[in-house]
């Protein structure tokens, strides 16, 4: 089964991603800010976010949070194909496959991220 | 909670009063992404948000006491249903079912027993609350937007693009909640 992973890694991963390999010596807000700019969310939402994956069982044993990474800045940057490939050290087909299986595994979560008990069954039509 | 006496159902000074006394329990509205004009060219995408070029319509609900999407309906074509078609469709009837309310903007004002829109005879309290509920919502089509997926064009092309749309769509809703759920966004509180 695929591990879970802190919020501090997943800082570190998609710091090392664009190329800060020194983080580890930035102050915490500037590490923030700099993952946020990327990203767009913070990197407890992503645990927050692999954390539900993990619960609904969806991920594979191979599970990487380098792909979620993917599809998230995918959806933030929505970028060219030769800058997110160049920036995640994949070849385009790859990212392409990684990044709509995470994508569709997001979407999926909107049952458990919106869970409200008078409104579940509207969330149930809506997915 | 609540903190005016005139937004629940049962005239009450009480301020334990708790959400199931709500009359207002969403905001409505819809947003609109736009995507790469399809082929064969049709004007039933045309967005008037966006100048006549195509767009796709989301119907996007949030609870007013929480900072919570409730619902979500689309995508829809903008120039074929305007947000008053799609939303008598399926959430009126659930807001009739519940016996509550929501509050809109001016085309959703022909819906008086479902929708509340702003109205010049309101009490200054409720007047404040319907702008407040209003402001909000667009705060939140903005951290919607804040995803480029939903603010450029939408390159994916071929048959499935609107159910592609889609599932981006409801990826950013899910990343939305969750900052919203830990704290990162917040939205304002809409009672006065």
């Amino acid at each position: 089964m695929a591990q879970a992973v802190s919020k501090q890694a997943f800082l570190g991963l998609g710091l090392e991603i664009f190329g800060y390999v020194r983080w580890r010596s930035y102050k915490e807000s500037e590490s923030l800010k700099k993952f946020r700019k990327h990203f767009g969310v913070s990197p407890r939402t992503c645990r927050d976010v692999w954390r539900a994956l993990l619960n609904c069982r969806s991920l594979p044993e191979d599970a990487n949070p380098k792909h979620l990474l993917l599809a998230i800045f995918f959806l933030f940057e929505y970028p060219k194909e030769n800058n997110e490939t160049s920036r995640f050290g994949m070849s385009a087909k790859t990212a392409r496959k990684w990044r709509k299986l995470y994508i569709s595994k997001i979407s999926s979560l909107f049952s458990v991220f919106v869970s409200v008990s008078e409104w579940q069954f509207l969330i149930c039509k809506t997915c | 909670m609540l903190k005016s006496h005139l937004l629940v159902k049962t005239a009450t000074l009480d301020d334990a009063a708790d959400e199931s006394e709500l009359i207002f329990l969403i905001s409505v509205d819809g947003t609109h992404c736009p995507i790469q004009e399809p082929f064969p060219f049709s004007k039933d995408n045309s967005s008037h948000k966006r100048g006549g070029k195509p767009a796709v319509n989301y119907e996007v609900a949030v609870l007013l006491h929480e900072a919570r999407i409730v619902w979500v309906k689309g995508p829809t074509q903008p120039g074929k249903q305007t947000d008053l078609m799609v939303f008598t469709e399926e959430l009126h009837e659930e807001l009739l079912r519940l016996g509550r309310r929501a509050i809109g903007d001016g085309i959703y004002a022909s819906c008086t027993d479902t929708i509340s829109s702003k109205n010049r005879l309101d009490p200054r309290d409720i007047r404040k609350f319907k702008d407040n509920a209003s402001a909000r919502h667009e705060a939140l089509n903005g951290l919607l937007k804040n995803f480029n997926v939903l603010k450029h064009e939408f390159r994916h092309q071929g048959k499935d693009f609107l159910s592609s749309h889609k599932l981006h769509f409801l990826a950013v809703a899910v990343l939305v909640q969750a900052q919203l759920d830990n704290g990162s966004f917040k939205l304002f509180d809409v009672y006065p």
